[in-house]
């Protein structure tokens, strides 16, 4: 399942020049990536709004 | 005064002996070049070095000078700025080959307010290319050396800037944060490192590592020239949609080392995991000599905040992968490999996945905006170590970014991700002597209180007067 969700992120490279070296390291970051995401999606469970960085009462 | 004297000027003193004319800006500009010219072969802290651009400007301010115009404190001053900046006429790389002879038509806001203010450009500080690193090791221009012990590392990605105020190379720098690269290379170089609210330094002409992230900073060697730099550069511009409307910037005289009563919160159980413990104990003294000073310190849990290094890296990397879209598939091969790898990575994440590492982001914000309504800053170590050495690499800061749990990464990470002002300040060294730096954060738009407090452990102490082996 989880070889399954890479493959699928590294597809969304296609059409990239990159090397085998380049692609093994790709992989192990998307593995990291695709564990983190995981997590935050639990996380994010029943968060109804998505991040502002800066109080909105000083925005112009 | 000697050059080196020159050079061992703070901006407060320089700012007073140029207004009346005991010295020129020219006197001062030599020295400074004359410093980076003979430091910066073992520092490699300037990409590019304005000699003639640098010796016309201060020519032209202390004209200016002797016909009575005075800008202010930074008139005839030298300053250096990270080659993120935009300068017309001289060449801003970013760090990067594929911009190696780039020459800008235009300048950065930053560099407009500058020159506004009668600074003078001393030249261009190397970095992580665009910003992307913890190190200032993945540059196209090789890697910057710490003034403290040259085989380590100053930090990123605004390595070159503290690199080159820690050596006494200019009394102040600019550079950017995106995820802690104004506070992290502050404490590997024993300078103060300051990154305000977001939105109040405007980022018009630089380049972008992530839009949602990235901040304007400002480095030197005293609290005091922070926010006498601050004042110069902050305020509202339209050419930045993040800017927020603000009042006059007056940090500099509203300055008072002033933390009694100051409820100071500190988040303990992120100290026991993966903390070194001379830093440990460097940071306890500090937090000793601001309670002795009158402030009133807490622990405090905030159990979400174990989830902001992850939240904050994947946030970067997905706007920053959009950000080097183009160039990431038409130039490849002219990034440094670990950009290339990072940036080419990045590019597995959905959108739909940004947005619920976005609804995360809100989470831990909301759960910083509650904790401030208990305390009205937060400390801790800047790093959880000092600076590595370069022999170790981009990942030797050995960042636990995706780890979940109680670890420092995610207090670095966290002021900068929810736009919150935080500062770096010298607290100690280890037993070879490599700075120790306390961080400092408020909540948003308490930079004057984030800066007092600082200003006020700075003036209790003498950490920010050592000065690095290098005469």
């Amino acid at each position: 399942m989880a070889s399954e969700r890479v493959a699928r992120r590294l597809a969304l490279l296609d059409g990239l020049s990159l090397s085998q070296a380049d692609l093994e390291s790709i992989v192990a970051e998307l593995e990291v990536f695709d564990r983190a995401l995981q997590e935050l999606e639990a996380f994010a469970e029943g968060v109804r709004w998505t991040s502002l960085p800066v109080q909105p009462h000083n925005q112009k | 005064m000697s050059r080196a004297d020159l050079c061992d000027l703070g901006l407060v003193d320089l700012a007073r002996q140029i207004e009346s004319r005991l010295i020129s800006s020219a006197e001062i500009v030599e020295a400074a070049l004359a410093r980076v010219d003979r430091l910066n072969g073992q520092l490699n802290a300037f990409i590019t070095v304005a000699h003639e651009s640098a010796r016309l400007a201060a020519a032209q301010a202390d004209k200016e000078l002797a016909r009575g115009v005075y800008r202010g404190p930074l008139h005839g001053v030298p300053v250096s700025v990270k080659d993120l900046f935009f300068t017309a006429g001289l060449r801003t790389t970013g760090g990067s080959r594929i911009l190696a002879d780039w020459v800008p038509d235009e300048d950065s806001a930053l560099i407009e307010r500058l020159k506004a203010a009668g600074a003078v450009i001393l030249g261009k500080t190397n970095l992580d290319e665009f910003g992307y690193g913890g190190t200032s090791t993945v540059s196209y221009f090789g890697p910057v050396h710490n003034p403290w012990n040259l085989e380590r590392i100053a930090g990123g990605s605004s390595g070159g800037s503290t690199a080159a105020v820690g050596a006494g190379i200019g009394p102040l720098s600019y550079g950017t944060e995106t995820g802690s690269s104004v506070r992290r290379p502050s404490a590997y170089c024993g300078v103060s490192g300051f990154k305000p609210t977001f939105g109040l330094v405007s980022r018009h002409g630089s380049f972008r590592g992530a839009w949602s992230m990235d901040h304007v900073g400002v480095f030197g060697r005293s609290i005091v020239d922070l926010a006498m730099g601050l004042d110069v550069v902050a305020g509202y511009d339209a050419r930045d949609p993040a800017s927020v409307l603000q009042s006059e910037p007056s940090y500099a005289s509203r300055l008072e080392p002033r933390v009694r009563g100051v409820r100071v919160g500190i988040l303990r159980r992120f100290l026991e995991e993966d903390v070194d413990h001379e830093v440990l104990r460097a940071f306890e003294l500090a937090i000793q000599t601001l309670s002795d000073a009158g402030a009133k310190v807490v622990d405090i849990d905030i159990p979400e905040l174990k989830y902001a290094a992850m939240t904050s890296m994947l946030t970067s990397a997905s706007e920053s992968g959009a950000t080097n879209l183009r160039w990431v598939h038409e130039r490849p091969d002219d990034y440094q490999l670990d950009t290339k790898r990072r940036l080419a990575g990045s590019l597995g994440i959905t959108a739909s996945e940004y947005l619920t590492v976005q609804r995360a982001r809100y989470r831990i914000r909301e759960a910083l905006r509650v904790a401030f309504e208990s305390v009205d800053l937060l400390a801790n170590p800047t790093t959880n170590r000092v600076a590595p050495l370069i022999s170790l690499g981009p990942r030797g800061n050995g960042d636990q970014t995706f780890k979940l749990g109680y670890t420092h990464s995610s207090l670095l990470r966290y002021p900068s991700m929810l736009g919150l002002p935080g500062c770096s300040i010298p607290c100690g060294a280890n037993a070879e002597g490599l700075p120790i730096g306390m961080q400092l954060v408020g909540r948003w738009f308490a930079d004057q209180r984030v800066l007092n407090a600082a200003f006020a452990y700075q003036q209790a102490t003498e950490w920010s007067l050592r000065k690095p082996p290098l005469d």
